[in-house]
């Protein structure tokens, strides 16, 4: 009944859907990985990055490259805040003070948008650049490739940065001990920093990508998202950023084949299809696809 | 003096793990802290690396007060400890462990050192590609000593080298600590096995719960009758 055509155009969407999964599931993996927190706050960061973006091209009229940046460096200086504020007295306490403060902080921005933004979802414009449509096998738009090239950019970088690069070894470090990496001089405060900076300023920039690709913005944008995302570090393996990255792209398809390839009135079922796969890697494999075996 | 301390009380949580404790450490010196289990020996060692803080007392280290300074602050000022159990970053590489042992030096002081320690430890450099955690028991204590002495230590601290590890690798690691010794480090051994300590330290404290009880250099504490009784058999 479909083409190959048909099947090439689904999986193209599903990778550029998992890649903003896979984006926003790195950076939870990474500070699960260094504080053991599942970080709900997370999901702010997209609604944050989508406002950051929208207000400076679409009302200060900025060039596109430097909104880019300043939204990247605004997720940054927010993580950094959030971890200096919220998370870093926390440390070293029970477990759930520090989850229950990221749900805290995520409702808290939501609502902190809500109040001072809109509680009405914004249109939101590319730049006419972004939506070229490009018809060739498959159709997509230029903001289609924009994604996936920024998200194989950032992963490069990312893996670059955690083998090569000293603080990056210590985020390696840190996530086997803290005792340790503090005895051997590692300033274990400011490497926690500088992983909250790096995980917000990627999820500051899913958000662009999630507005550009839907064509809508709004203060809850970000709940879902960040959900799926940990759904995402759980069926790759918690604790494996490579295991994050693969559940993000795993979850992208699914969701897309949902829409895709099942009959029409399943596809309001795509996020319970997520669950549902998640119950039953939990089931099969507890410690998610290439989790480390834990002892329990 | 290099490293003098006054009166501390170490705890964990209320409970006082040492109590009344002063003693001084010459440079160059090797000095033995020996004792049985839960004698307060590795307590001392830690709050000297600066994982415990003292409640009560003082630390000086080159005549400044050190007392409350955090443990990666002592990295720079030359204060390393080789933890007991090794406590390497087993899931990164031989490389990987020695560059966060040089964390406050930047990547050309890093290159510079690495030959050094390749030239002490050559069975690193053999290994050094290889993830921490898959090396034997004894190179394992060996990059734990080059971890430590990457970040160019005056002080090194030792907490029981030679635990959980076979008697001709034990004799290994001693081999290494007269070496580490000759390049001008001043060590605080800590050790249960006090028949090896004797032979390498030139000043031992003896701790018993949590006190100090005998000091004295080895020779002497040799023929002390109740050391003889207590430790030696």
């Amino acid at each position: 009944m479909q083409g190959a055509s048909y099947i090439y155009q689904q999986i193209f969407n599903g990778i550029v859907l998992g890649s903003i999964y896979a984006l926003l599931a790195l950076g939870m993996a990474l500070i699960y990985g260094i504080l053991g927190l599942i970080n709900f706050a997370h999901g702010a960061l997209i609604t944050i990055g989508a406002f950051c973006f929208y207000f400076l091209l679409f009302k200060l009229h900025l060039p596109f490259v430097l909104v880019i940046i300043l939204t990247i460096s605004l997720g940054g200086f927010v993580g950094f805040l959030l971890e200096a504020i919220g998370y870093r007295k926390l440390r070293g306490g029970p477990g759930p003070s520090l989850l229950i403060t990221s749900l805290g902080i995520y409702i808290f921005i939501e609502n902190a948008i809500k109040l001072l933004i809109s509680p009405q979802p914004y249109a939101f414009f590319n730049p006419p650049f972004l939506n070229r449509v490009i018809n060739s096998f498959i159709t997509f738009r230029v903001i289609d490739i924009f994604i996936i090239i920024a998200t194989i950019v950032i992963m490069i970088c990312f893996a670059l940065f955690v083998k090569r690069n000293k603080i990056g070894m210590a985020m390696r470090g840190i996530a086997e001990s803290v005792e340790t990496a503090g005895l051997v001089g590692i300033n274990v405060n400011q490497v926690i920093a500088w992983s909250f900076v790096v995980a917000s300023a990627i999820a500051a920039l899913t958000g662009f990508m999630w507005g550009a690709k839907y064509g809508q913005i709004s203060y809850d944008m970000g709940f879902m998202p960040g959900v799926i995302a940990f759904v995402a570090v759980v069926i790759g393996g918690i604790g494996s950023i490579p295991g994050a990255v693969l559940g993000g792209f795993l979850i992208g398809l699914i969701q897309i084949f949902t829409v895709g390839f099942l009959p029409l009135g399943w596809s309001v079922y795509r996020d319970a299809i997520v669950f549902t796969l998640l119950i039953i890697v939990l089931l099969i494999k507890p410690t998610g696809i290439l989790g480390r075996k834990e002892s329990i | 003096m290099l490293l003098k301390i006054e009166k501390i009380e170490v705890c964990y949580g209320i409970i006082p793990a040492v109590r009344n404790l002063s003693l001084e450490v010459e440079e160059g010196q090797i000095v033995a802290l020996v004792g049985a289990n839960g004698a307060g020996k590795s307590t001392t060692l830690k709050a000297l690396a600066g994982v415990l803080h003292p409640r009560v007392g003082k630390i000086f280290y080159n005549d400044k007060d050190i007392t409350q300074l955090s443990a990666y602050r002592r990295v720079p000022i030359g204060i390393a400890l080789v933890p007991e159990g090794r406590q390497l970053f087993s899931t990164l590489s031989v490389k990987e462990n020695l560059r966060l042992g040089a964390y406050h030096s930047n990547d050309k002081e890093f290159k510079e050192r690495l030959k050094e320690i390749y030239s002490i430890f050559p069975i690193i450099e053999e290994r050094k590609n290889q993830i921490a955690g898959t090396l034997s028991g004894g190179e394992q204590q060996m990059l734990a000593f080059g971890r430590a002495i990457i970040s160019k230590p005056k002080l090194l601290l030792l907490d029981e080298p030679s635990l959980g590890l076979a008697p001709l690798i034990i004799k290994e690691v001693y081999k290494v600590i007269d070496k580490i010794r000759l390049t001008g480090i001043t060590i605080v051994l800590v050790e249960q096995n006090i028949k090896m300590a004797m032979r390498i330290a030139n000043y031992m404290y003896v701790l018993e719960a949590g006190e100090l009880t005998i000091q004295g250099e080895p020779l002497k504490l040799m023929k002390d009758e109740n050391i003889k009784k207590a430790y030696l058999g």
